[in-house]
Formats: C-alpha cells, structure tokens, sequence
C-alpha cells in the first residue's frame, strides 16, 4: 500500500496527474447534470468509435484500383466480424451526420451561440464541414458501382467555381478516377481529414471549458460537478448509441458493397449517401449547376456562419435575430429533410397496373411525365438488382477461382454469365430471345427478343425476330424444333423467313404422327454432339447410337428423307442446304455461326445462302466477345458448382 | 538550464533603463529569425509533398515505347470505335466504349476502356448548331456521335427505346437523340447544354462498303454552358 501511495506522489510531483485529473472530471455544471446535456459527449464517442473501427479496416485495406475492392470484399466476407467491424464504422458515420444537426439545434436553441461562445459555435461548423468530408471520402474507398459513381458527381461539382478544375485534378490525382483518386482520398479520410477534426476539436473543447455549459439561471437546482453524475449520463447515451448501432449493424447484415467500380458501366442506381440526398436533390432543381451545387449550399452555410452575427440585432422584444436564426434554421431543416424524402420517393415512384396500361395509352402531357417517372424509378430499381446479380455473381466466381491480381473486373471481364450476357444483349436481344425461366420477372423485357406486334402468329406471318436460344442444343430445345406444332412457334422458326422453308416443310407433313420416340433419339444424339455441361446424357449410349442411325436413315418417317439428305452429318457430305450437324451447338459451331452465318458449314451451300438475316458477326466482335457468347449460351460457366 | 534562463530575464529587468532600446532590437531579430527558421521548416516539406506528390497530375507523362508508336495516317487523339456497318440504318443509336492505352499511375494498362460514345447513321438530315452559333447540315447517312458523359454532372446517359431519348439516371436530364436538350412537358431539365458532339473521321476497309468509324474522343467540363474539353 505505502509502496502504492509513494508511486504515485513520485507521478504526480513529476507530471501534476492528480490536478488534471481533477480539472477534467471536477468542471462544474450550474444547475447539476442534465440528459439534454449528452449530444456532444455522444458525438466525441462517435467519433472514437471510427477510430477504432477505422483503424482495424486500414490494416486491411489496399487501396488500388486493382485491390480496393477486392481488400474490402476480403475485409467483409473472409476476416472473422470483418463485415460487422466495417458495418459499425459504416453506421456510426452516420449516426454522427444525424446527431451532428441535433447538437447544432440544441445549441441554437439555447442560446449557445451567441456572445461570448460565438467562436466555438463556429469551430462547431467547421467539424461539421469535416464530417461531411469524412463521409464522402469514405464513400468512394470500397471502389462499388455505387459509390465510384456518386462520388463521380461530387468531384465533378469540385470544377465549377474558378479555380476549381485545378483543385480537382489534385484532389482526383488527374482527371480520370483511378489509383492516385484511391491513394489520395485514403489519405484525406484516414490522416488529413481525422488529423483536422482531432485539432479542431481540442480547441472546441477547450473552449468549451473555458465558457462552461450554457446553463439558464432560472434553474434553481443545485450546482454539480461533471463527475459523476453527468458521466453517468453520457456513458448511458453512449452505450444506448453504440448498442443501437450494433443492432442495426447485425440487423441489415453490415454495410452493403456492391460489385466492383466498372468505369464505363452506366450505373442507373448510382445516388449518394442517404444524409447527401437532399443536397442531390437540390441540383435537380436549378438550371444552373453553379446555382445548384455552390451557391445554395454556400449561402446557406454562409447563413450559419452569420448566425452569431444576427443574433445581436435585437431591434423589439419579440422579433429578434436570434427569432430570425431560429425560424430560417428550422425551416432550412425542414427543407432539407423535405428534399430528401422527395429524393426516395421518386426513386420509388410506381404506378398500378391499370393505371401504367392508360398512361402508355394517353398523350396528354402531364401523363406523359407522369409515365416517364415511373419508367426513370423502374430503371433505378432495374440495375439496382442487376448490381445485386452482379455482386452475387461475382461472389460465386471468387469461392470458385478467388480474385486474380489482376483485380475483380478481370473475373467479371471474363465470365459469361455477366459479359456474356450484356453481349446478348447488346448485339443478339433484338432478334433473338433468351428466355431463361430462373431470371423470369427480372430481365424481361431486356433478354425477351423482339416485340412482337398484337395478335403476331405464325401463319400471318412476318419476320420479326429469330429463335429463343436459351438450353440451346438441350435435347428438349432439339426436340421442339423437331415436333410439328412448336417449330413456327416463336421460340423457333416462326418469326424467320425459315417459316417458309423445306425444314418446317419436313417437320410438320413428315413427322406429323407418333414419332416422339425417333424425335428423343435423334435430340440425344445431336445434343451429344453438343456436350453440353447442364446435360451431360452419360447414360444414353443406346439411345444415342440409335439416334445417329436415324439422323443418318429416312425410312422411319412420313417423307421417307434423312436429315442427312439436306445436312451434313458425320461422314455424309452435305448436299442441301441447311447447317452441318457434326458437333451441333458445341464450341465451335456455335462460334462459326455467330462469326460467319452464310459458311458453307452453317447456311451457305454451293454458292447460295440460306441465311436468313444474321449478320456475320466476326466483323463486329473480337474473338473472346465470341467465345463469351458462346460460353455464354451454352450455360458453360452458369452453374460453378458442378 | 532554468537557473540560466531566470538569470538572463533578471538582467534584462535590472538592466532595462541603460539598454532598453538594445535589447529590443536584439530580441526582434532573434524572434524574427526564430520564427522564420520555424517557418521554413514547417513549410519546407509540405512545399516538397505539393510539388512531388499534389501536383503530380498536372505533369505530362509519356507511354512506354513499346507503345509510344503513332497512329498511322489517322490524326492523334482519334480512336477506332466501330464500322458503319454495325449501325442501324433507321438510326437507333449504339453505344460502343473508346479503347486506349491508358496509365493509372502505377499502372500502364494496354487496351482499356477509356470512355464510351453513342454513334448513330442518321435516318435524315440534321441540322446542328456548331460552337461559335453557326449552323450546319449532316447529311442522312452520315455518321453522328455524341458523348454519353452528361453535361450536368458527368453521369453516363444511356439510350431509352420507349421514349427514343438519352436519359441521364441522376438529375433527370434529357436528351434528344440529335443530343439537343429534351423538355416534354415543360419538365426541369438541369443539364447547362446539349450532349456533346464528337468529331468522327471515316476510313474505308481495303474491300466493301463497310467503313472504320475513328472518333476523336475527348471529356469535357460538367456543369457550365461552354463545352471546355478536360485537358
């Protein structure tokens, strides 16, 4: 014990421990400890707690164009609560830019603003300008679709005002986003811009020592000091804020990352951070950006600067400044609050069945406007679950093959099911369906093919579009060719000129009986050929064998013709005029027919050509955009578990 | 070293009335000179960290010369984007992405997707107002392009089949397919001017009609009414 006491004596009388101590904990608050009291104590932890949090991520970090989002995804799906950690620290900012206007108000509000505290007021704003920072550069460090693409726009703002194309060519590091936009807004969030709060902050503290609480003199309470009581009180609201943060961290699963930045990717879905969405907002509604984007925002923070300036104008008793500040604050909350509710909902902007059915009809103008909302908030929703699709996708291919140095968007460059798909899109949807039923409700519309007119059917007959190629070269898709009430469906030959062609002649007089038993054998065998991965036919050997006799033999049907007696097949040399079938829809023929459809393997014979309208699409796509569509339709890297 | 210091502030109190004046002027260039030192010292390395590392990109870099090499007889700065025939004839814009050789400081990245472009063959004659007010003529056929950086903001508009408009996903702009500004229903239409137009030169292939699209790709600054390319 005397041992104890003699260490610390030799402490303090080196270093006066004890006296600060007593200075920090003994402040005196007139009027005792208040709960109203604990906003700002609640706002330091806050920012403890990213701190924390931040510091743990940062040792997990890289940031890189190539390693951003691949260290976070590593940070939220393989360290051991990494997704929890990062959740916190993401919902903790937040909480800040929601107390951070709650402790202004407060402060506003009993009159803490005004002489002699106008300084610290000010050092107030100015953490809040901070915190602001803070979160948009946070924003961007995932390196997500979503947040390269809001942050996009914020640093596009940067330009406007004079001088302002320099500030952001330092800022972004050139004039493209890339590594240096990542190394430097790594450092503005985890030193510069920390850095600044920290020093700020100390002097908003001390200040705040200096002046003491704002405390009403028509409390007749009792004095106390800082310790204990209103410790308690903050420890209890902070504890009260970190568990809700921990809960809604839990709740919403941490904080969501969405596939990784894709520079020349449109994003639909792009919006900033919730508490930035009234300021988004703002800029829809002026002509001028400049307008917009500086001089509202400056004007209104330029109001904020000025309050404690206002607040001495006092000209009669009741229509004072600090009545003016009050009232302009509040309705600039509302305003803002406002906005941002105006921001979600027309992002969620619906119209009813009945009521889309009569807007598409009408021509009147305000319906028109009416319907290109709902269209914009459909749009918004669309690629929000396309980049849900991607993320997924791109998930499933890191537990597969893991993330190659070369960075996330080399997985997702190379994989089929995504570029494969936007491919289709791109270049085969307008003709052609892919009408995968396991994505049904959701790329409707963009994979579903031509639109056909009203009351389209086979006999009537246009050419509006080309077969649905999804399981194309299953033995179902085979089949349906081969069976006389499908092939001038639309999914087949009935929106081609095919439709008049000796194959729907064949396959609707000569195979129209009981013929379902050759049909299978002869749709094993040339989906053999396919070897399609989702269908792999190991145990059809007979039926397969016997199938190639009947492709190769035409006594068993109606025409008494082989389907060698038009195609290619084997060693039958071809002498009609339709597509060889040797390795049908395998690799190679799918990849001859989307390079050259007029081939003497696929449409071509004896100089004529039997190509109804498919471009050659070796002139249009290099050979790995072929070989992704190829992999693509074949489903070859669809299932990657197999 | 404290003893010393109490000694010297001593002296300079008894000794105030003879040299008063001496000591002050002595004491100015000492605490001038203090300060300046303590100045450059601070000031030195942030000047350094700007000049080395802030103002990086504003340095002109050149490629590595495995692809330091020129463009042929197709002018600097235009890019290989697509042929005519991948164009539609009704005019239905397609967007195809411009592919060079960039840097990402680190990183010298061959063949990469460095912005994107709507060309369209147009379906009839468009009329165009060019920079400085004139007017001009692009004949049906010939081939338009238009950059898909919104003007506003600098989002990516992407082409709407229903209303055959570009559309930008953030602050509603609109665009006609001309790339004039779009105003259905008397609606807020933020975007300072029009889509911004490219020049393309076209290049015929040894044999064919088909012809090579080069478009002389470039951004511009967002949010003002001038179209000022980025540099």
């Amino acid at each position: 014990m005397r041992i104890l006491r003699q260490l610390f004596e030799f402490t303090d009388n080196r270093t006066g421990i004890q006296e600060l101590t007593k200075e920090a904990l003994y402040e005196n608050i007139p009027g005792g400890s208040k709960w109203r009291y604990i906003s700002g104590s609640m706002l330091v932890f806050a920012f403890v707690t990213q701190m924390i949090t931040g510091t743990f991520l940062a040792m997990s970090y890289s940031p890189s164009s190539t390693t951003a989002w691949a260290s976070v995804y590593y940070i939220q799906n393989e360290l051991s609560g990494g997704w929890l950690l990062r959740g916190i620290h993401h919902y903790m900012a937040q909480a800040m830019v929601v107390l951070l206007p709650i402790h202004m108000l407060q402060v506003v509000l009993e009159k803490a603003y005004v002489k002699p505290r106008e300084f610290n007021y000010w050092l107030g704003l100015v953490l809040m300008l901070i915190t602001f920072g803070l979160g948009l550069t946070g924003y961007l460090l995932p390196w997500d679709q979503k947040g390269y693409w809001a942050t996009k726009v914020a640093t596009n703002l940067m330009t406007l005002p004079p001088g302002g194309a320099e500030m952001q060519k330092m800022v972004v590091g050139g004039t493209e986003y890339g590594n240096l936009t990542l190394t430097r807004f790594f450092a503005l969030h985890v030193l510069v811009l920390p850095g600044a709060l920290i020093g700020f902050l100390v002097l908003h503290l001390a200040l705040f020592r200096k002046h003491g609480i704002t405390a009403h003199s028509s409390d007749k309470r009792g004095d106390e000091y800082f310790w204990p009581k209103q410790v308690l009180k903050d420890a209890v609201g902070c504890a009260i804020l970190f568990a809700l943060i921990f809960w809604i961290a839990v709740a919403r699963e941490g904080a969501e990352l969405g596939p990784p930045a894709e520079p020349t990717k449109a994003f639909d879905a792009a919006r900033p951070e919730w508490y930035f969405l009234f300021l988004f907002q703002l800029l829809k509604k002026f002509q001028s950006e400049f307008v917009g984007a500086i001089v509202v925002p400056g004007l209104i923070f330029g109001f904020f600067f000025m309050m404690p300036l206002i607040a001495k104008f006092r000209p009669r008793h009741l229509f004072n400044g600090h009545l003016i500040n009050v009232s302009v604050m509040g309705l600039l909350f509302l305003g803002a609050g406002y906005l941002t509710f105006e921001a979600m909902q027309e992002d969620n902007y619906t119209l009813s069945e009945e009521r889309l059915a009569e807007v598409r009809e009408s021509s009147d103008p305000s319906d028109k406007v009416e319907l290109e909302k709902h269209d914009k908030a459909a749009r918004f929703h669309r690629d929000k679950e396309a980049a849900e699709r991607d993320y997924n996708r791109i998930a499933a291919l890191i537990d597969y093959q893991g993330i190659p140095v070369a960075g996330p968007l080399e997985l997702l460059r190379n994989d089929p099911e995504i570029m494969g798909a936007r491919l289709f899109k791109a270049k085969c949807a307008s003709c052609h369906a892919y009408d995968d039923p396991s994505t049904e409700g959701i790329e409707l519309g963009e994979f579903a093919g031509p639109n056909m007119p009203e009351g389209w059917d086979a006999e009537s007959g246009s050419d509006f579009g080309a077969p649905n190629l999804y399981g194309f070269g299953s033995v179902n898709w085979i089949k349906n060719v081969l069976t006389p009430e499908k092939i001038k469906s639309v999914d087949n030959f009935g929106a081609t000129a095919h439709r008049a062609g000796s194959m729907v002649d064949f396959v609707e007089n000569g195979l129209n009986g009981d013929f379902d038993d050759q049909i299978t054998k002869i749709a094993k065998a040339l989906s053999a050929e396919a070897g399609l991965v989702y269908e792999p036919l190991t145990d059809e050997a007979d039926a397969i064998a016997e199938g190639n006799e009947l492709i190769q033999n035409g006594d068993w049907n109606d025409y008494g013709t082989a389907c060698t007696d038009c195609h290619s097949y084997k060693e039958n040399e071809e002498i009609g005029g339709g597509p060889d079938l040797t390795g049908y829809a395998s690799a190679d023929w799918i990849r001859q027919m989307i390079s050259d459809p007029s081939h003497s393997s696929m449409y071509g014979y004896d100089g004529a050509d039997n190509n109804d309208r498919m471009p050659a699409f070796k002139e249009f796509l290099t050979e790995k955009e072929i070989d992704l569509l190829v992999q693509f339709i074949r489903q070859d890297m669809k299932n990657l578990n197999r | 070293m404290s003893e010393h210091l109490d000694n010297e502030v001593g002296d300079e109190a008894g000794d105030e009335a003879e040299s008063a004046v001496g000591t002050e002027r002595r004491s100015f260039i000492l605490e001038a000179s203090t300060g300046l030192l303590g100045v450059c010292l601070g000031v030195g390395p942030v000047i350094a960290g700007l000049w080395g590392f802030v103002f990086d990109p504003f340095r002109k870099r050149e490629l590595p010369s495995k692809y330091n090499t020129g463009s042929g007889d197709v002018k600097e700065g235009h890019y290989l984007v697509a042929t005519t025939d991948s164009l539609p004839e009704d005019g239905t814009p397609q967007r195809f992405e411009v592919i060079s050789d960039k840097y990402d400081a680190w990183n010298f990245i061959p063949r990469q997707p460095i912005g994107s472009v709507y060309l369209r063959k147009l379906p009839e004659d468009l009329e165009i107002v060019l920079e400085d007010g004139s007017k001009k003529v692009l004949k049906k056929g010939e081939i338009d392009c238009l950059q898909t950086t919104c003007p506003h903001a600098g989002c990516s508009v992407s082409y709407d089949g229903n209303t055959n408009a570009l559309l930008c996903p953030c602050h509603n702009s609109e665009f006609e397919l001309s790339g004039a500004k779009r105003t259905v229903g008397g609606k807020d239409n933020p975007s300072p001017r029009s889509l911004d137009r490219l020049d393309t030169v076209i290049k015929p292939i040894a044999d064919g009609d088909n012809m090579e699209i080069y478009v002389e790709f470039m951004e511009f600054y967002t949010g003002i009414h001038e179209k000022n390319p980025v540099s």
